[in-house]
């Protein structure tokens, strides 16, 4: 790859990939840390990575991150030291954006990821299973599981209202 | 195509989703046309679809990379030139040392050379609030001096407001030093209280590195801190060390305005010393 194509992935990918750690971590600076450490692996495997697939190498290596990030938050649950950039969601209602948004930050780790993957990246089953290493009717499942859940979720609203 | 009260919704998320075919999508409309609870149901199954919603990544333009041919291809003529200008002083010194030196036939005295001080190589300009901070920290292995293996440290005063620009360059050892900065000190400060005098000094320990606050001793305040906190130190610090011999970072409180907070970081390796101020948006 040469740098001109990388560069080229920097433009058409950093913003996806951003978006995607941001929404899970719902903590930009770690997000940040996150997307970076991607493209400077990306930068040193350039000469080993296809070029038709770098995308999904991206994803690949923002999730496995991500999820050592989340895995080592888990291990730290001290109450004291909530970073200070995480995000805080407004519980007053908005629209059905900020909404969704919420129970989205609500759904498991596992089915966030895919559904975001599914949804805002336009990825397959397959292509999903290959970056979070879950079999393809295990996507499904947990899409399936996810949107159930935002059902649920958009329903109780509808009630309340 | 049976519709029950368990399966309804995975036939709308099949449908949703695209994976039945025209068939089969075909009835699964129909029967949702025909009963108002399914289409309420279908409308909720729609809404579940994250929509598109861009966000920018403000730190793009430092991933970039030049495009302009590699400095690599050069290297090749460097090392001949490197080989010439060898071959040139050893023939020249030869030409120098077979001389006959006029100058011993006279009777001139001679002269002592002069010796200057070693200059001293490393300064650490630490501000008055960290050094007057009463610190029992433990002595690492050597003084700043002579952990620099003769190389000359590079001493950088700096203001770097936090959050503002971006800084991600491993080629630059200024640029390592403000990503340290950038992302070793959130991780010190975020767990302190705001309102007590803070310092913080993270430092080799047993192999690690390690933290300790305030002015008391720091192994103890090592066991007794917060573990969490340290570790998250330990991790940045593990991100971002690796181009600097034996570390030293002191955190302290600097100053703080309506809107931020200041902290003087005083970093000391072999390879590189600063005090820099920070601001934190509050």
């Amino acid at each position: 790859m040469t740098p001109k194509k990388y560069n080229q992935c920097v433009n058409d990918y950093s913003d996806a990939l951003f978006r995607f750690v941001v929404k899970n971590l719902k903590d930009e600076f770690e997000a940040e840390n996150i997307v970076q450490n991607t493209f400077e692996k990306l930068w040193v495997r350039r000469d080993s990575v296809d070029e038709r697939t770098v995308k999904s190498f991206l994803f690949k290596v923002a999730y496995n991150n991500m999820i050592d990030v989340i895995r080592k938050r888990k291990q730290i649950v001290n109450l004291e030291d909530v970073p200070e950039n995480v995000r805080e969601y407004s519980t007053e209602y908005t629209g059905i954006k900020e909404q969704i948004d919420l129970a989205v930050a609500r759904l498991p780790e596992n089915q966030r990821t895919v559904v975001m993957l599914r949804d805002y990246e336009g990825y397959d089953y397959r292509a999903i299973g290959e970056i979070t290493g879950m079999t393809e009717s295990q996507v499904k499942i947990n899409i399936f599981r996810a949107r159930k859940f935002l059902k649920s979720y958009l329903s109780r609203l509808e009630v309340l209202l | 195509m049976k519709w029950t009260s368990e399966n309804y919704e995975f036939l709308l998320f099949e449908l949703l989703e695209g994976n039945l075919d025209a068939e089969k999508a075909e009835e699964v409309r129909r029967e949702i046309e025909k009963d108002a609870f399914l289409q309420e149901e279908w409308k909720l199954m729609q809404q579940t679809v994250l929509q598109d919603e861009p966000v920018s990544f403000r730190n793009k333009k430092a991933l970039l990379k030049p495009e302009g041919p590699r400095l690599i291809a050069f290297m090749p003529l460097v090392k001949y030139a490197a080989a010439a200008v060898l071959v040139v002083s050893v023939w020249a010194g030869l030409q120098f040392y077979n001389a006959p030196d006029k100058d011993l036939a006279s009777d001139r005295p001679v002269e002592q050379p002069v010796v200057k001080p070693m200059e001293k190589k490393m300064q650490v300009p630490v501000s008055d609030d960290v050094a007057g901070m009463d610190y029992k920290t433990p002595e690492p292995a050597g003084t700043a001096d002579n952990h620099n293996d003769g190389k000359s440290a590079k001493v950088v005063q700096a203001e770097v407001v936090l959050s503002s620009e971006p800084i991600k360059n491993n080629n630059n050892i200024d640029n390592i030093y403000k990503e340290f900065v950038r992302a070793v000190s959130p991780r010190a400060i975020s767990g302190i209280s705001g309102t007590q005098p803070v310092a913080v000094e993270i430092a080799p320990l047993n192999g690690e590195m390690a933290m300790a606050v305030n002015h008391t001793d720091p192994v103890a305040e090592i066991d007794n801190y917060n573990g969490s906190l340290r570790e998250r130190i330990n991790q940045g610090v593990a991100d971002l060390m690796g181009p600097f011999s034996n570390p030293k970072v002191r955190i302290s409180r600097a100053g703080e305005a309506e809107s931020k907070l200041a902290f003087n970081i005083a970093f000391t390796s072999a390879e590189y010393t600063s005090n820099t101020v920070v601001q934190f948006k509050k």
